[in-house]
């Protein structure tokens, strides 16, 4: 079977290369077998490393380039994102301002409005509450502040002193900045949340609105099905109906096929959103040859095109002269998809409304006091259930305990804990009662039952009461409309005595609702206005509509409308449930933005200001001299010190250190894990916590001492000068550049590094696979191929990731410098760097100079925390993007 | 083959055993030095020439003691002492408190973000992912000069709430690791769960935290570890001239030991080691032990990245 399937395989194989692996695995057993020379496979080892690591380095230079231009790319789409979405977000909005009657559209001034005008007490004065308080700040303090964040001021403030005259105060800048941008913070928060609340509103109506929402889909859906008929109908200068404007549509919709506002306005709405895209535009000066061998090509493929694309732009470019053929193929798509609209709005709504889950568990509870003497048995364990799971039957006038009975009625009925719950509370307090009376077991029994009964014959009520208010009457209403519309004839005398005795008829002739009937009046009134009182004509029209009230009325048994928005209580629980991602991620996104965020951006404001030892904290302004000083490299790196060639220099150790950091502990910590977990190595736990034992130690004690076991009078020198006459300056040497200092920077990071590589891949030894290596020992691979071709491979698969983590926070690696060179280190101040900078140091702690020492270059600091965040966020962007386990996040669980 | 492996062990017992020597010999140093009755200068060798419990007995008294028994005014804060009926905290105190805070408050919230990154599916997921990658990236110190601002406005600069906050506020940005291991547990788990009617709750509380023994474990220690040897931070805010040295936290007061005074470095060089022996002791001993989870915690959430 295999062979079979393999055949044209091995054919190929056999073809390229005569010893295919299947004579191999034959031959095993005649030839002596000999392992490859280790030379070889160490050659090919390190050529297979080398291979590799060139593949990846080059694919890494495509994607920083790749990388670039998608950062270009990004930056151009963001800033179109911004203004496309605020055309759709007004877009949207102004739909819904249209849609909403005036009580809802307070909602777009007053938050939560509109949820209160729906009864949705918590939403409504959550929104409300968070608006007062909005308006209130922005009207007392935040104003003020944005306006003081824009006119950051030189001029000191001058305050009026108690006793008398005048005093400058300089102003608070720093504070100006950072309230302002809390505010700035606040404000997006609130639109955001606005921009919620006018959703919630909005969905709110829909529910309590949904029969008409859904009339005004399925009518979409009717008439894009019945388009052609439309069209026909439309006044005969005019030949498509895509050709009208969206209010003439709106018009022609309401006043001659009688649909109601919200239809009319729906399904004008998909035109101009929809149809309206699909009318070719004349691209008449295209060769006809071309667009005809096209066409010939595409025939076939036409209709798969119409229905997948929606008319793209290469079927507007290929068929300018078939519009009809491209809109009746989008139209069968379009009235396909308004369909599936239809669908989603009901399950979308599904999910906010009490009315399935309502009847839902009203019917478990009836079912379950239907059964009322089972629901006694399993109270006292005697159902089968229970029977079957060897619990031992109660006697009767036990103690029930109510965890016990709740599981038993769960078990018996097979229904949900929560309602079990309900269910349990309820029998055992009519239990209860029985029980107090005192009297006998088949006494007591009979009363619970007949309570059980009692409690059925409510919750049945109950039910009957909700599906007649929120079920059966608008399908009443739906079928008193229809036939309403169909008795053109009786009505037509009730019409010619104005609308009170007109509606009034219908309210009580027909039963339909006030609002019903007022909108039939309407109807016939513009039926009759329209049709010049020519009675077919009329009854034609009105027998249209319906039509569509016959069809509603189906559209509403298959799916049910609620009009009934979730109370308050459950709302509260979904937070622990489909919006638990909500209660778990606010704490951490406040805080991120507290301690991220706010920080983030104040400091690239204050990159743009001028705040130095010249402008102090109380007197920066905008300004763009920070920039300018720092990448004016190439302007005044000749010989002066200059913030430009200070910064290429330390950018260019910060790289190295990072590169060397990064690495050094990464290979050296994987070959001590190796060198520790040789199998025939005893003692293991002891080495390790030797080693481990420079990392369990807080960093600062740790590089302190390292600092003054190596400085000028520690033990290292003291023994080298008695010893070899000499001493050298480990941490002050300042000759090339400061190399010794650098590259004991380099070890001594090794000290405290190495054992977390080590950690971690020791770990990561212990879980590769044992048999991985006896089916490579079987194959002959020495421990040394064992090592290549199996560990390796497996251990820089799993770390590999980190190792952007852990280069960036190397880049940001303060401490070891701070801790071991200090804030004075070789070189600082001389000739190409800048007072604040010495050649050791990083730039981070460059930054740290520049912010804690006497000059205060806040500005520049801030450019410079900008540009290491770019290049850091760049890289790891990258290399995020690259990783597999991101890619295929979902397939990895 | 035999004699071969013989040899290679002793040359691992042996380039193991130099090295481990290399790895404690500073700490052994440390720990000798803080029975040294001399200052720094006289710590050119290695192992001290007297040994004396002073600089032990000073911590707990808060002050210089010399071997000649002469008590210095109370200087270093170490363990807090009481003046006119008012106990004063002392930095060793003040630091488990911080540290103490932030493992409870940065565990809870870095294995809610890693949970809800993990196993919820919402909307901008991905995209709080991105922004939080990025963020990591910027420079601490830039947002520590701002959030000092921050803690001056609202009130709270140079008390420890201050470096609770600066410290814990931002763990939810590290949910990597917790996250790589929230996600080898099966999801089926859940779906079964959540067939039975438990809420995401129940889920997180009842089934995915008794799971997840390791990786809280490790949470909670390198929570507990970073505030407790941090310095930048803790130096920018609480450490200025100008505050009551009752807010310090132990790095603060060590590395003020090793300030040059009265013209020369290591005044208090005994009392240094000592004190960093004694900051060393808790948190090496914790570490060592949970050295299980923390590899098991690691590698469990290092497999998927």
């Amino acid at each position: 079977m295999v062979e079979n399937e393999n055949q044209g395989l091995e054919e190929a194989e056999e073809q390229s290369a005569p010893s295919s692996s299947y004579e191999a695995l034959a031959g095993i057993g005649n030839e002596e077998f000999k392992p490859e020379p280790w030379y070889l496979s160490l050659g090919r080892g390190i050529l297979n490393v080398v291979l590799k690591c060139l593949i990846w380095v080059l694919s890494f230079l495509i994607d920083v380039v790749l990388g670039l231009c998608k950062i270009v790319a990004f930056v151009f789409k963001a800033i179109a994102g911004i203004f496309v979405g605020a055309y759709y977000l007004v877009r949207k909005f102004v739909r819904i301002w249209r849609d909403v009657d005036w009580s809802y559209r307070l909602g777009f001034i007053v938050q939560g409005a509109g949820n209160l005008r729906a009864k949705q007490w918590l939403d409504g004065f959550v929104f409300l509450g968070v608006e007062i308080i909005f308006v209130l700040y922005m009207a007392l303090f935040g104003g003020g502040f944005i306006a003081d964040l824009i006119n950051l001021s030189e001029e000191p403030e001058i305050i009026v002193r108690p006793g008398g005259g005048t005093m400058a105060m300089p102003g608070n800048n720093q504070l100006v900045l950072l309230l302002g941008v809390l505010t700035i913070i606040i404000c997006v928060a609130y639109a955001l949340l606005f921009i919620t609340g006018i959703r919630a509103m909005y969905d709110t109506h829909q529910i309590v609105h949904q029969s008409e929402y859904s009339k005004a889909r399925a009518d979409a859906a009717y008439v894009i099905d019945h388009y052609n008929e439309f069209s026909k109908e439309v006044d005969g200068h005019r030949k498509y109906l895509a050709d009208m404007g969206r209010k003439e549509v709106f018009d022609l919709m309401q006043l001659k096929y009688g649909y109601s506002r919200r239809s009319a306005a729906y399904i004008s709405y998909v035109y101009w959103k929809k149809v309206k895209k699909t009318e070719p535009n004349a691209l008449e000066n295209l060769s006809f040859n071309l667009r005809k061998r096209f066409y010939e090509f595409y025939k076939d493929k036409a209709v798969w095109m119409r229905a997948r694309t929606w008319c793209s732009p290469l079927e507007r470019f290929l068929f300018p002269k078939e519009p009809k053929l491209v809109i009746k193929g989008g139209i069968a798509y379009l009235a396909e998809k308004q369909k599936q609209e239809n669908t989603v709005f009901h399950h979308k709504f599904d999910k906010y409304n009490d009315y399935h889950s309502f009847l839902r568990d009203e019917k478990t509870i009836i079912r379950v006091f239907d059964q009322g003497e089972k629901l006694y048995d399993a109270l006292f364990a005697r159902d089968p259930v229970s029977q079957s799971n060897g619990i031992k039957p109660l006697p009767f006038g036990s103690k029930l305990r109510y965890g016990m009975t709740v599981t038993r009625v769960v078990g018996a009925f097979e229904i949900p804990l929560d309602m079990a719950k309900k269910v349990t509370k309820v029998a055992l307090r009519s239990l209860s009662a029985a029980l107090k009376t005192g009297s006998a077991e088949e006494e007591a029994r009979e009363a619970v039952l007949a309570d059980f009964e009692k409690i059925r014959g409510v919750h049945e009520a109950r039910v009957e009461d909700f599906v007649e208010k929120y079920g059966e009457t608008p399908i009443r209403q739906s079928e008193a409309m229809a036939k309403a519309y169909r008795s053109y004839l009786e009505l037509r005398r009730f019409y010619d005595e104005g609308d009170r005795v007109f509606t009034s008829a219908l309210v009580n002739a027909y039963g339909l609702s006030p609002e019903n009937a007022k909108r039939v009046y309407r109807d016939y009134k513009f039926t009759i206005a329209g049709t010049k009182d020519d009675e077919m004509e009329s009854i034609k029209f009105l027998e249209t509509r319906a039509g569509f009230y016959d069809s509603y009325t189906e559209s509403i048994k298959k799916t049910p409308h609620h009009g009934k928005p979730t109370g308050s209580l459950k709302r509260v629980k979904e937070f622990a449930d489909e919006k638990f991602a909500i209660s778990v991620m606010t704490i951490p996104t406040l805080g991120a933005i507290i301690v991220t965020i706010l920080p983030l951006i104040c400091s690239i404001i204050v990159g743009f200001t001028n705040w130095d030892a010249d402008h102090t904290a109380n007197l920066f302004t905008w300004d763009l001299s920070g920039f300018s000083q720092v990448f004016n490299v190439f302007g005044s790196t000749s010989g002066a010190s200059s913030y430009g060639g200070t910064f290429v220099r330390l950018l260019g150790w910060t790289i190295v250190w990072a590169i060397f950091a990064t690495f050094t502990n990464y290979i050296a910590g994987i070959l001590l894990a190796l060198l520790i977990n040789r199998k025939t190595i005893k003692g293991k736990a002891i080495y390790r916590t030797m080693f481990v034992l420079s990392i369990a130690i807080p960093q600062f004690i740790t590089l302190l001492a390292m600092n003054l076991l190596l400085s000028s009078e520690g033990p290292v020198n003291s023994f080298l000068m008695t010893t070899f006459g000499f001493n050298v300056k480990f941490f002050t040497d300042t000759a090339n550049m400061a190399l010794i200092p650098k590259v004991m920077c380099i070890i001594v990071n090794m000290w405290i590094g190495v054992p977390y590589t080590m950690l971690s891949v020791s770990g990561i030894l212990m879980n590769i696979p044992e048999d991985l290596y006896e089916s490579a020992k079987i194959d002959g691979a020495g421990a040394f191929r064992q090592l290549v071709s199996i560990t390796m491979p497996y251990v820089v698969f799993v770390t590999g990731p980190s190792l952007i983590t852990t280069f960036v926070g190397n880049i940001n690696n303060f401490n070891v410098i701070y801790f071991l060179v200090g804030t004075r280190g070789p070189n600082k101040g001389m000739a190409p760097l800048v007072s604040t900078a010495a050649d050791t140091d990083l730039l981070v702690n460059w930054l740290y100079n520049l912010c804690t020492g006497v000059e205060k270059n806040y500005n520049i600091a801030s450019v410079i925390g900008l540009a290491i965040f770019a290049v850091c966020a760049f890289l790891s962007l990258v290399v995020y993007n690259r990783m597999g386990s991101v890619k295929n996040e979902e397939a990895f669980q | 083959m035999k004699a071969r492996r013989i040899i290679g062990d002793i040359v691992v017992y042996i380039i193991l055993t130099i090295l481990a020597v290399i790895w404690v010999l500073p700490i052994v140093w440390l720990v000798l030095q803080s029975f040294s009755a001399r200052g720094y200068g006289g710590a050119s060798s290695f192992i001290p020439t007297e040994f004396w419990f002073g600089n032990y007995a000073g911590l707990a008294t808060n002050a210089v003691v010399s071997i000649n028994g002469s008590t210095a005014s109370s200087m270093y804060n170490f363990f807090g002492y009481v003046e006119n009926g008012t106990l004063y905290l002392g930095a060793f105190v003040n630091t488990l408190l911080i540290a103490l805070f932030c493992m409870v408050i940065a565990t809870i919230m870095t294995l809610a973000t890693a949970y809800a990154f993990s196993r919820l599916r919402f909307k901008a997921r991905t995209g709080f992912m991105r922004v939080i990658l990025i963020l990591g990236m910027f420079p601490g110190f830039l947002s520590l000069i701002i959030m000092y601002w921050f803690m001056d406005t609202i009130g709270i600069r140079q008390t420890i709430w201050s470096l609770i906050i600066i410290y814990s506020g931002g763990a939810g940005m590290g949910y990597y690791i917790s996250k790589g291991f929230f996600d080898t547990i099966s999801k089926q788990i859940d779906e079964a769960a959540m067939i039975d009617g438990a809420t995401r709750f129940q889920i997180f509380y009842k089934i995915i935290m008794p799971l997840s023994k390791p990786i809280v474990v490790y949470t909670a220690l390198t929570a507990f570890m970073s505030p407790w040897g941090e310095y930048i931070t803790a130096s920018y805010v609480l450490g200025s001239a100008n505050v009551e040295k009752t807010n310090w936290t132990v790095a603060i007061l060590l590395n003020n030991m090793l300030a040059v005074e009265d013209g020369r470095r290591g005044k208090y060089w005994g009392q240094f080691c000592a004190g960093a022996v004694i900051v060393a002791i808790p948190v090496a001993i914790v570490f060592l032990c949970m050295q299980r989870y923390y590899v098991s915690g690691v590698t469990g959430g290092a497999v998927k990245g």
